[in-house]
């Protein structure tokens, strides 16, 4: 039984190809920084394919800012902590 | 039934032919067997001594057909002309999609064997005429409309020529406790039987002794084997291979030798309708190789090997499939639970007074390309963050789809009825009929209750009870499972996509509900799977999950079960990339101690044994941790036997067979455009005339995978031992076993075939 809508993850490769030219352009350093936001796209494969959007690089800019944020408060968590660490050091 | 010209009745074993005849005595005992017979069928019952009778009953299939009355008239002259038909008249029945009351008439088949016939006559008709049960295999047939069913009691009247006068079953097939009827069971396996040369063998096994024949001795191995039949008289072969290799080596030299082989216990010579030929097709992009098949007459012949039923659910769980079906035990254990599903649903819709449509006549209706995206989305498929988890639970929808068509009332004609306003599908929003109860929900809610009545159970019943009743449990669940597949399939006549659509948009928004009631509580969701929840919380407790597991139940209609709480539960990430989360592939142990593992090496089927054993082996250690800490250092003691395993791989001294390799082959062998092993191997098989085909396994030992010459690097048919295996390619595969259950590192980073750096550091700390 053949499924006509291709997968999330075939079109996430897809779009990935898209922008292949993109790419290719990108200094070699970047060019790691950018297949690193694809891989983060990839944990919110489900909620893409249940939206059912016609436009999917929308699905996959939000799925990467969702793992930016969380990468940010983890961050910042992190920053408080050790600059309390810090403050109790002084003392 | 209406009776005329007797068959002659034979009844076997200490029973000299016809001493039991005696006018219209009576026989009490249990159906063992059917199969057609040109006008009649032959049904073969077991008295309550133990002693055979060969029974015929005259039968007629009747087949309705719908149209302009003139034209039905003028078709029935013809069939009666031509000898097809054995009565005509007209009836009422009530149209599949519609549930219309429609007038039709119904034929009924003078001859069984005609019904091809007849079929090719429909087909050349069927834009004026519409057929309807024309192409129900007759014993089938006759079981549902006389309520008997495989392994029934039977109480019959006979006349002296063993005709049936009178019969009936006095039992349910639905009875929860039945007795599996003694049987006298041969077992045969076959070694080295492709190809067939003087080391072939085949072993005949009985409880009493064990018989070895060599087919290549020509006529003595075929009288060996006659005597080995007569003498013990089985009513079941029970064989490893015996329809792809084992019947077609010895026919094949009976037929060289000019010597009979009765294998059947039927001695009226009938049209043998053997599938010779095997054929190949595809199931879910699987390319599948269906084998010929050798069932007997008056004899029951399994092959092990061709039984997914038998496989999946042992011989108790094939017959009560057989009994509940009405499909005849060597048709039920070869065809898919599938089939035995549809014939319940035949079953019932006849038994219902409803037609059965012979061709597909509903297409699907076009959609937009958004409602196709919107629509055609499977079960929800979650990725897991790749990782190490304590405080897990993992909580499961019980037959979740099978359920939700029974609780929402979803079947072929329900969905998208003509009558009924409503956007009952979420997502969808196909209408779903208020009126009438379909036809699936009808043939699932039984069995569902049924395989409920099992599970309860068991939990009381003695060890031998318990397998039987959990042999039983497996057949359902795979009848209900196929249930759901085959209603999207596009030939399937009594198939909707759109129905199946319904299905999965309320599996979606049933699993969504859990998750969101989960969460409420207090929850994480960790990872979702069709129809189970990984949820995850601090100091969880079963009370609290059953607790959770009710409010989901009631708020979904669906049953909500606990499936049991980790210890320690690890989501193993990709093999392309570390960081990856996978849907399926994980491992933990539960809290009673119980691992449960998925898609890992050792559950893969081109595993070789002995690396499939090392995993296993690796994973008992790690299951004896208690905790995520504990789980470190069992990796530890793990480590040592995988370098054990290593070592032993590298000193050439493993047996090879345990090195086998086995891979389905996805096309014939010329259509292979690069030599893959298993291309390289089913080409060697070739060369030595074995005949292979596309979705058949092919075995090979890698024996040096970097080879110039390609035909060195796997090695196919000789499998005793003598073959010298690549050690670095097995060392890597070990390797990564071992790498996929964290017992060694990403210590050296694998030769990367992607870009330099695509494992380097990740950017987002977690």
């Amino acid at each position: 039984m053949g499924r006509t809508v291709l997968p999330f993850s075939m079109v996430l490769a897809e779009q990935q190809q898209r922008l292949g030219q993109f790419r290719r352009t990108l200094r070699k350093q970047d060019q790691e920084l950018f297949d690193e936001l694809f891989e983060r796209a990839r944990l919110h494969v489900q909620a893409a394919v249940q939206a059912a959007n016609p436009e999917p690089m929308e699905s996959i800019f939000i799925s990467v800012l969702i793992e930016m944020l969380r990468a940010e408060k983890h961050l910042r968590a992190r920053v408080d902590e050790l600059e309390k660490e810090l403050r109790d050091a002084k003392k | 039934m209406r009776r005329s010209e007797p068959q002659n009745s034979l009844s076997i074993r200490n029973q000299p032919l016809g001493q039991l005849a005696t006018a219209g005595h009576r026989i009490e005992g249990w159906l063992f067997d059917i199969d057609e017979l040109g006008p009649s069928v032959t049904l073969w019952v077991y008295d309550d001594d133990g002693r055979l009778h060969r029974l015929t009953d005259e039968f007629y299939p009747p087949v309705y057909a719908r149209g302009d009355r003139a034209k039905l008239k003028r078709l029935a002259a013809d069939l009666s002309k031509l000898g097809l038909i054995a009565g005509v008249r007209w009836v009422q029945k009530r149209e599949f999609w519609s549930g219309d009351e429609i007038e039709v008439m119904q034929l009924n088949v003078s001859d069984s064997s005609y019904s091809l016939k007849l079929r090719e006559i429909a087909a050349k008709l069927d834009r004026e005429i519409i057929f309807y049960n024309i192409d129900i295999p007759t014993p089938q047939h006759y079981l549902y409309l006389t309520k008997l069913f495989p392994l029934c009691r039977v109480e019959a009247r006979v006349d002296e020529r063993g005709a049936v006068i009178e019969i009936n079953a006095p039992n349910s097939a639905w009875e929860i406790d039945h007795p599996t009827p003694p049987l006298r069971v041969m077992r045969m396996r076959g070694e080295r039987m492709r190809p067939l040369t003087g080391a072939s063998r085949i072993i005949i096994a009985t409880e009493s002794d064990e018989t070895v024949i060599h087919p290549a001795a020509g006529a003595k191995a075929i009288d060996i084997f006659n005597e080995v039949i007569e003498r013990h008289d089985p009513d079941l072969i029970l064989s490893e291979r015996g329809d792809s290799a084992l019947f077609p080596a010895l026919l094949q030299v009976a037929r060289r030798e000019k010597l009979r082989l009765p294998l059947d216990r039927d001695r009226v010579m009938t049209e043998r309708k053997i599938e010779t030929e095997g054929r190949t097709y595809l199931s879910y992009g699987n390319v599948i190789y269906k084998p010929p098949s050798y069932p007997l007459f008056g004899r029951w012949h399994i092959d092990r090997e061709n039984s997914f039923a038998l496989h999946e659910a042992g011989l108790e769980g094939l017959l009560d499939m057989s009994r509940l079906s009405r499909l005849p035990v060597q048709r039920a254990s070869r065809r898919s639970p599938g089939t035995s599903m549809t014939s319940m649903q035949m079953d019932r819709a006849i038994n219902d007074g409803v037609l059965i449509p012979w061709r597909k006549n509903e297409p699907e209706k076009p959609k937009t390309a958004l409602q196709l995206l919107t629509v055609d989305k499977g079960g929800l498929t979650f990725q897991p963050r790749a990782g190490e988890y304590e405080n897990v639970a993992e909580i499961d929808f019980a037959s979740m789809y099978p359920s939700l068509m029974i609780a929402r009332n979803i079947s072929p004609e329900t969905v998208l009825c003509s009558c009924c306003r409503n956007k009952a599908v979420p997502e969808a929003g196909y209408n779903i009929c208020e009126k009438r109860r379909g036809l699936i929900p009808l043939t699932l809610e039984p069995l569902v209750e049924r395989r409920k009545v099992y599970k309860r159970l068991m939990k009381s019943a003695d060890e031998r009870t318990r397998a039987i009743y959990d042999a039983r449990r497996a057949a359902i669940k795979w009848m209900l499972v196929t249930c759901f597949g085959y209603m999207g399939y596009k030939n399937a006549r009594m198939g909707r996509i759109e129905a199946h659509e319904a299905v999965t948009a309320w599996g979606r928004e049933t699993l969504l509900r859990a998750k969101e009631i989960a969460e409420d509580a207090g929850f994480e969701m960790l990872h979702a799977l069709t129809d189970s929840l990984w949820i995850e919380k601090e100091g969880v407790t079963e009370e609290e999950l059953s607790r959770l597991c009710e409010t989901i139940s009631r708020e979904t209609g669906i049953e909500m079960s606990l499936e049991g709480v980790y210890r320690w539960l690890v989501f193993a990430p990709s093999k392309v990339k570390s960081t990856r989360p996978v849907a399926a592939r994980f491992y933990g142990v539960f809290a009673d101690g119980g691992m449960k593992i998925r898609g890992l090496a050792c559950r893969r089927h081109d595993t070789p044994k002995f690396i499939k054993g090392a995993q296993e082996e690796m994973l008992d250690v790690l299951s004896k941790a208690r905790n995520i800490e504990e789980l470190h250092d069992r990796r530890q003691d793990a480590r040592r036997i995988y370098e054990a395993r290593v070592a032993e791989l590298e000193s050439g001294q493993v047996d090879p067979r345990l090195l086998i390799i086995e891979q389905v082959l996805s096309r014939e062998i010329e259509e292979y455009d690069v030599e893959t092993r298993a291309a390289l191997a089913a080409r060697e098989l070739i060369g030595d005339g074995v005949n292979v085909h596309p979705g058949e396994r092919v075995g090979y030992v890698i024996t040096n995978a970097k080879a110039k010459n390609k035909a060195e690097r796997v090695s196919a048919s000789n499998r005793n031992g003598l073959v010298q295996y690549d050690r670095q390619e097995y060392a890597a595969r070990l390797k990564a076993a071992a790498k996929e259950v964290g017992v060694i590192d990403d210590d050296d980073p694998p030769k990367s075939r992607r870009r330099p750096g695509a494992n380097g550091a990740l950017l987002f700390p977690d």
